[in-house]
């Protein structure tokens, strides 16, 4: 495994009252896939939201890059170089699918060629530029929540499942996407329930169950194994 | 996987109606403004009395933008926004006394540069304000509105008192400068000169506001940050700093909103903040929580009905606005322009 460009260390995360991250530690490699994995209420999303500064850690250690990020406030962690999917696509109704672009840009305005890419990919946001981003399909939604996670170059990208209720046809075009950006070498943090899009992109899983990592390895060794798939997630990733 | 289609859409176009239907809010105005001159029997009056109702929702409007966008940045009720109603025009009010000379010189610009002076005066002095009412009393309450009622009330009540204290308790009188003074005459009717003005100011801060809010990067940061405030800091922008510069710029225009109301009533009092506040309620609710052109519209259209039905029916013209906000909101439960929030 290269060197990771993301580590837990013994994280846990509490929501009000309740325990959800019980001391989570793993890594994320550089330019490279990894797939966060697990039944639901495994603290998937926890995750990811703790990394971005949503929720704050009661304990452990979050590093981006060498760099402890766990004590910054959101906007700091994202402006170290983290573009965040959310689970429920975040993008802003009233906006335009340009304005939600223009706003994903820090530097000030998109860069044209990058545009470009962005509308290759999704070309309904080319369709729909002018648009009220709340007029869109979901699928387009998650189409212009990606966009805007890839609208600059970011270190790692946080996406929490992309594929959560969408046709198939969408999912497709979603993964070719995905699947662009993870060419170009993109880092990449990903919750997802679609197995064979988990299976088709992912090159390292971290399995989670109950607030805790239970399983790290590669996506290869996981999806030879259909006993580890069983014990672990309850299917099997052939059959799914 | 198997190959993706390409997903390219069409667009179908949408019925007049469903084109007209985010329109309505916007012709509720005009609409209004007919059904006036159709139940007024004269139109000089009728004339009169619109100029007297858009002047009064400007200046409601002024004072309401600030607070609409406060709570839906950051969801704060704020109780104490007529405290820099109040301050701002005391502060204003004592500036136009100081220039007595400028104000009774029978000279446009000179009485233009007092009324400015003042303006300036009270905006700075009520935007520190919102700057050291934020921090102490706004800020450790997020999240809790029970806790922002009592304590922005709370907030209200020292404010008051630190007015009885620097001005005194009783009311000040406060003339126009000269040349505001009286009416002109147009088509028979007497149109009062310092309304122009109020609707020419309240014109400027909605167009200048619109422009920050929709041409700008910042304005975009706003907008963005009144329906999901999580998001926007995902993104990468620190939104509490954005919070504090609205409520800066909401105390400000309430300070401003001050000045004029002190003008346009000609004399001033300690509780002058906490009664306007009761339009500034309406207008904000039924404008929808958040939104400026709501805002806009709501404040014209309370300025219109509250005139319109003093004329009409005197003894209406009291309960008129409660009446006004329970039809919208049965018409509209998230207001005329409602915002989209976050879950």
């Amino acid at each position: 495994m290269s060197d990771p460009i993301l580590s837990l260390r013994d994280v846990k995360t509490d929501i009000g009252q309740y325990h959800i991250l019980h001391g989570v530690s793993f890594d994320v490699p550089k330019g490279a896939v990894t797939m966060l994995l697990g039944r639901n209420g495994a603290g998937k999303t926890t995750t990811l939201r703790t990394i971005m500064g949503l929720w704050r850690t009661r304990a452990g250690q979050i590093t981006l890059n060498g760099d402890r990020i766990d004590a910054l406030p959101p906007a700091r962690i994202a402006r170290q170089g983290i573009g965040f999917v959310p689970e429920d696509m975040g993008i802003f109704s009233d906006l335009t699918v340009a304005e939600n672009l223009r706003l994903a840009a820090l530097s000030g305005a998109p860069d044209p060629a990058r545009l470009e890419g962005i509308f290759a990919a999704f070309p309904a946001l080319r369709t729909f530029y002018h648009s009220a981003a709340g007029t869109l399909s979901g699928g387009q939604k998650q189409m212009l929540s990606i966009a805007r996670a890839m609208v600059e170059e970011r270190a790692l990208y946080l996406i929490d499942e992309p594929s959560k209720g969408l046709a198939p046809a969408i999912v497709a075009t979603l993964a070719r996407a995905l699947r662009d950006l993870k060419a170009r070498g993109a880092s990449i943090l990903m919750v997802e329930q679609n197995v064979s899009l988990a299976r088709a992109l992912g090159d390292h899983v971290a399995v989670m169950d109950d607030g805790r990592i239970v399983w790290t390895g590669t996506m290869a060794a996981l999806a030879a194994d259909p006993a580890l798939q069983d014990r672990l997630m309850g299917l099997r990733m052939d059959h799914a | 996987m198997s190959t993706a289609p390409t997903h390219a859409p069409t667009m179908t176009s949408l019925s007049l109606a469903e084109r007209l239907k985010p329109w309505l809010p916007v012709a509720l105005v005009p609409v209004l403004m007919l059904l006036g001159f159709l139940a007024i029997p004269s139109s000089s009056s009728w004339l009169t009395l619109t100029l007297a109702g858009l002047a009064m929702g400007m200046m409601i409007f002024v004072i309401a933008s600030g607070m609409t966008l406060v709570f839906g940045l950051m969801d704060v009720i704020n109780f104490g926004h007529g405290a820099f109603i109040s301050f701002g025009a005391f502060v204003g009010t004592s500036v136009l006394l100081m220039l007595g000379s400028w104000t009774g010189a029978p000279s446009l610009m000179l009485n233009l540069l007092a009324i400015a002076a003042a303006v300036l005066a009270a905006m700075a002095v009520t935007g520190v304000l919102g700057l050291g009412f934020e921090r102490v009393i706004v800020r450790p309450v997020y999240g809790s509105h029970l806790k922002q009622i009592l304590v922005t009330m709370g907030g209200l009540i020292v404010a008051e008192q630190m007015i009885f204290v620097l001005w005194g308790g009783h009311e000040i009188v406060i003339a126009r400068p000269e040349t505001l003074k009286g009416a002109i005459t147009f088509a028979g009717a007497a149109l009062e000169k310092y309304r122009l003005l109020a609707v020419g100011v309240g014109l400027v801060v909605f167009l200048s506001m619109r422009a920050v809010l929709r041409r700008t990067k910042l304005g975009l940061i706003v907008r963005a940050g009144v329906e999901n405030p999580e998001m926007v800091q995902a993104l990468g922008y620190d939104i509490t700093r954005v919070f504090v510069g609205v409520f800066i710029a909401g105390s400000a225009l309430a300070g401003l909103g001050g000045v004029m109301w002190a003008l346009y009533q000609e004399v001033i009092t300690v509780h002058m903040g906490n009664e306007i506040m009761i339009l500034v309620f309406i207008v904000v609710i039924i404008g929808g929580l958040g939104s400026v052109e709501g805002c806009f519209i709501g404040a014209l259209t309370v300025g219109l009905v509250q005139n319109y039905t003093a004329f009409l029916e005197p003894k209406l013209a009291l309960v008129s606005n409660i009446a006004l906000m329970v039809a919208i909101l049965m018409w509209r439960p998230m207001g005329m322009v409602p915002v989209v929030k976050a879950k």
